[in-house]
């Protein structure tokens, strides 16, 4: 059995970053991600808008992804850190398992989105990752969020792409009008006419599988704002 | 000519399908949605109920008929079933009276248990303390409802019987003898006709003169992802007992996620399922009654339309060779396999020969999550799809989601088969960007669904 300093699970901007100080610093690592190495600022440079706003993280990243060799795998248990790939199964021992699983916006319900379920209801993260995709998720666009940054760089980002968007705050219930697509939305004594909903009412950390290890970036500030997730990497690394 | 043609592809309609695909002989299906059970099947609670009251209903015998074969049906079709029992508990004074009584009368039809208090709160810690004892029916259990649909759709399919999706049978005309179905597909002729049709049963009764009167009555429910929170289907005994309803409960999900539901609200449309606000903190009062706190993690709202006609199931021959299976309302996922059997017996009481095949196929649909270690490392080495997680709340390959994206270019059959994306949104653009990829489109649950134009 292969056993290193450190397995980092997640090679987004936080495990790179950490994959990178370790290995300067003569550490035997492994980086595990289950999708492909960059993450979420992988998707955000596929999105003009994002990639202004993004733009030093994004070419972190780059620099990183050259660097860093990153197995695609998913991590399934960290101790012992067993890792299912289209390999098969393989186990290995860590001296210590970094948690840089990033996070995941909060689910509609939560944020009470009510009616019925019909087609055209996103969290801004899927509705993000499907148009970075060159998906179309509709033509006119509610957003319903918390305020936050991200969410006026989403409103040009939809706006860039052609479709029609509208913007609201969260507040009290979110009642989704329509058959077997969104038709409208209310909210309050508002009434909007769109087709599509994307909400956003805040993130949190993304780890389903419960695995064991000291977590890291963006699973700890569950943020759209790198600045923190930079300034929470920076403080674990620096006492390494 | 086929010999069944069977409309709706519901718990019922594929259960039916399923059993005659056993026989030789020649079987469709049609189903106007985009793949099978994503109608009341979609928006039930998943409980195989121990009993249900009348018990010499006709629901009340297929209730118990189909409990007591639910696990030969799970072992030969390939879907979880756990028998995790039912705890009805009394919390005032009258209702801890009338334990014995209703035990001496439960356990002439049913295993029960009389527990203590003391006991209760061992196995359901977050229990208040105002229960004052309780009945155990440890027959009661739970299963993801489409997913079992999806078990008796596969193993009909793989038998031979024919399924026709995006399908709607617009109308019957009657032969001398047989009927020619009129479906957004084209005209096809059977001998027998079985009408599944859910909520709608009443359309397809009327094509062939038959009135029927369905009413749609919704049912509410809040999921929680507080895995563990509480492990029996709980409900407390009612002082009056409704005639309409159950009351719902304090249920858990086949995965243990926590569902309180469901309630009953008379709706309009049968389409009707949307969640008001009035109804979640309607459950929310109901059952948070019993705990000291509540879940945590509301992950969902669903509601689901019961078909109801009458007090009863609905399973006659009006005319000859059609038989409605119909106002299949709870607890019609429990007795499925049970009706499916009595249909079967009148198709052959009303001429249709029955030669049972000598070999049926059986086919055990791949899971990740409930491989050992040595049998992930086989299916990945015949298929690394099976190597790639997309779901990590469930642990759900991309090997399975393709098999189900390949069959039904639908969001919604993808997700309740495979579980993906059952828990958080996370994988939802990973799920819809594969089968975009693999099926060029993608719908929700029917078409005029679109999720991605
Ligand atoms: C809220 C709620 C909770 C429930 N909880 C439970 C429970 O916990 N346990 C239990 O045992 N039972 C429960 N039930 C009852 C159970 O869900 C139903 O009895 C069961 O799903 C009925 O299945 P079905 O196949 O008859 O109907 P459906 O699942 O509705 O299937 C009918 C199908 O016919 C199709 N169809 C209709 N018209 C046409 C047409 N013209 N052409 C082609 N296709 C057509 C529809 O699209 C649909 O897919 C519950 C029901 C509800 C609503």
């Amino acid at each position: 059995m292969v056993a290193v300093d450190y397995v980092v699970i997640g090679a987004g901007y936080a495990g790179l970053k950490c994959a990178e100080t370790l290995m300067d610093k003569g550490f035997k690592i492994l980086i595990f991600d289950m999708r492909e190495s960059g993450g979420e600022i992988s998707v955000f440079s596929k999105l003009s808008d994002f990639s202004s706003k993004y733009e030093k993280y994004i070419e972190e990243v780059e620099e990183l992804k050259k660097d860093i060799p990153v197995d695609i795998g998913t991590v399934i248990k960290s101790k012992p850190v067993i890792v299912n790939s289209g390999n098969g199964l393989k186990r290995f021992e860590a001296k210590r398992v970094l948690l840089c699983t990033g996070a995941t916006d909060v689910a509609p319900a939560k944020l009470n989105v009510l009616g019925k379920r019909v087609a055209g209801i996103y969290t801004l993260e899927t509705a993000l990752r499907l148009i970075s995709e060159n998906n179309r998720i509709g033509n006119e666009v509610l957003i319903a969020a918390k305020e936050d940054k991200i969410v006026e760089l989403a409103e040009s980002q939809f706006y860039r792409l052609g479709y029609e968007v509208e913007l609201s705050e969260l507040y009290g219930d979110i009642s989704v009008i329509g058959k077997d697509r969104v038709e409208g939305v209310k909210i309050g004594e508002e009434t909007y006419n769109c087709d599509t909903l994307v909400v956003y009412g805040g993130r949190s950390s993304f780890n389903p599988l419960k695995l064991r290890g000291t977590p890291v970036g963006n699973v700890v500030t569950c943020t759209y704002d790198y600045s923190k997730v930079e300034e929470n990497v920076k403080n674990f690394l620096s006492k390494i | 000519m086929y010999d069944v043609a069977i409309v709706g592809a519901g718990v019922t309609g594929c259960f039916v399908a399923k059993e005659l695909s056993k026989y030789n002989l020649k079987v469709i299906v049609f189903e106007r949605k985009a793949a099978m059970g994503l109608e009341q099947t979609k928006g039930c609670s998943g409980v195989i109920h121990a009993f249900q009251l009348p018990f010499n209903s006709l629901k009340g015998k297929l209730c118990l008929e189909g409990n007591a074969i639910m696990d030969e049906e799970s072992e030969e079709l390939g879907f979880s079933f756990k028998r995790v029992g039912l705890l009805l508990v009394a919390t005032n004074r009258i209702t801890k009276i009338l334990l014995p009584v209703l035990k001496a009368y439960f356990s002439r039809y049913v295993e029960v248990k009389r527990i203590e208090k003391k006991e209760i709160l061992e196995m359901e810690p977050n229990l208040r303390e105002n229960v004052k004892g309780g009945l155990l029916f440890p027959s009661a259990g739970v299963v993801n409802p489409v997913e079992m649909t999806y078990a008796a759709y596969r193993f009909a399919k793989e038998n031979g019987v024919e399924f026709k999706f995006n399908s709607k049978v617009e109308d019957i005309s009657r032969k001398p003898n047989s009927f020619v179905l009129k479906t957004s597909d084209g005209e096809f002729e059977a001998k027998y006709v079985l009408n599944c049709a859910g909520v709608y049963a009443d359309d397809v009764a009327k094509m062939v003169g038959y009135e029927l009167k369905i009413t749609p009555g919704k049912g509410s429910h809040i999921v929680f992802n507080e895995k563990g929170f509480s492990n029996h289907l709980i409900a407390a005994i009612p002082l009056k007992p409704d005639k309409r309803t159950k009351g719902g409960g304090a249920l858990v999900s086949i995965d243990g996620k926590v569902i309180w539901g469901p309630n009953l609200v008379d709706v309009e449309s049968k389409e009707d399922t949307s969640v008001t606000r009035e109804e979640i903190e309607g459950l929310k009062r109901k059952f948070g009654r019993l705990f000291k706190k509540l879940p945590k993690d509301v992950i969902a709202y669903y509601a689901g339309v019961r078909s109801i006609a009458g007090n009863d199931f609905v399973i006659n021959q009006p005319i000859r060779n059609f038989i409605n299976v119909a106002g299949i309302q709870s607890p019609g996922l429990t007795a499925a396999p049970a009706i499916a059997r009595r249909v079967v017996r009148m198709l052959a009481a009303s001429g249709l020969e029955l030669k049972k095949k000598e070999n049926t196929i059986k086919y055990k649909f791949t899971r990740i999550r409930e491989l050992s270690k040595d049998e992930i490392e086989k299916v990945v080495e015949q298929n690394p799809d099976y190597g790639e997680i997309i779901c990590l709340c469930n642990l759900v390959s991309k090997a399975e989601i393709l098999e189900v994206a390949r069959d039904f270019p639908s969001f919604d059959a993808v997700k309740h088969i495979t579980r993906a994306g059952m828990d958080c949104n996370k994988c939802h653009a990973d799920i819809i960007v594969l089968m975009q990829r693999e099926c060029n489109k993608t719908v929700k649950d029917c078409t005029g669904s679109e999720l991605v134009w």
